[in-house]
């Protein structure tokens, strides 16, 4: 099996949930990972309710900072008391695909009730922040950057 | 010609490379447990080994997708029809929708991979996938969760 590799998973080997979303790199879109992810991440691209709840859980922070960028992919990254979370970032010029994995380890002290809409969430947000950035880098050009 | 490959691939994109959505579940390898992807894909579609509830939900797809002029989906629907480079690949074309899946297994990594791909057609298509959008990745993470119980209980006991 082509062996595939992520920053996200080299950071969490044994996730507690691990998932990637994939969509088509619009045409002419630009192919820089790191504008990928800070358009993924911006506030624009966030449902309304997580960007309220992302004020309330990271008073006086950043909710989301690119922390390094490795080739092809950007990787996101949270180390929050409750849970871990790394998102990377990568643009596929070959297969004009944009991928983002993401994984996240819990951290003791959550039940399993809390869990759930954690999980929904990153599934569902991932899904539609992706949806979102296509939209909106499909009019930016690689000079845009 | 693996090795001109980008360095990400699953055969779900090799006759859908421009999907309307594509998905990947990742979940730890059970220590012991199987690494045949063959294996894994059948668990992993086998009724048997699948949530009750997502049984019930597959019911209700079978009852009301036909309301829209979709087919009822056939038994073989979830049969492995290839196997290549560590990854078993089911393909099913339908009047709505072409979809593949690739269940791959890395050992090296001790992750096992669930790579769906999808092509809408119409708005049928549309129509059906609004929801299933929604709800495929947490459905398909329940299956896997499930099949890995299954798998480390069928695995030999560590000498």
């Amino acid at each position: 099996m082509t062996s595939f590799h992520s920053l996200a998973l080299d950071e969490i080997r044994d996730p507690d949930f691990a998932d990637m979303a994939i969509a088509v790199l619009p045409a002419h879109a630009t192919a820089d990972p790191a504008a990928w992810a800070r358009s993924l991440f911006a506030a624009y691209s966030l449902p309304r309710w997580m960007r309220v709840a992302l004020r309330l859980v990271r008073v006086g922070r950043e909710p989301f900072e690119i922390r390094r960028v490795d080739g092809d992919e950007a990787l996101v990254a949270i180390d929050d008391c409750r849970l871990d979370f790394r998102a990377a970032v990568s643009v596929d010029e070959a297969t004009a695909l944009v991928r983002i994995v993401t994984t996240v380890r819990l951290k003791g002290g959550l039940g399993r009730l809390p869990v759930a809409p954690i999980r929904i969430a990153q599934v569902a947000v991932i899904h539609s922040m992706l949806r979102r950035s296509q939209r909106r880098l499909s009019a930016v050009t690689g000079e845009n950057r | 010609m693996t090795a001109d490959r980008p360095e990400f691939w699953s055969l779900a994109f090799t006759d859908i490379p421009q999907p309307d959505y594509a998905d990947m579940s990742i979940a730890v390898l059970p220590a012991g447990a199987t690494v045949d992807p063959a294996v894994w894909a059948q668990t992993l579609f086998s009724f048997e080994a699948m949530p009750k509830w997502i049984v019930v939900a597959m019911g209700l797809r079978q009852l009301l997708a036909p309301l829209i002029g979709i087919p009822r989906a056939p038994k073989d629907v979830f049969q492995v029809c290839r196997v290549e480079n560590g990854e078993a690949l089911l393909s099913f074309d339908d009047r709505h929708l072409d979809f593949r899946a690739g269940v791959g297994v890395d050992e090296a990594r001790a992750l096992v991979r669930v790579v769906t791909v999808v092509r809408l057609k119409g708005w049928r298509g549309r129509l059906y996938f609004a929801p299933v959008r929604i709800a495929h990745p947490l459905v398909v993470h329940a299956m896997l969760d499930r099949t890995r119980r299954v798998l480390a209980a069928k695995a030999p006991a560590a000498s």
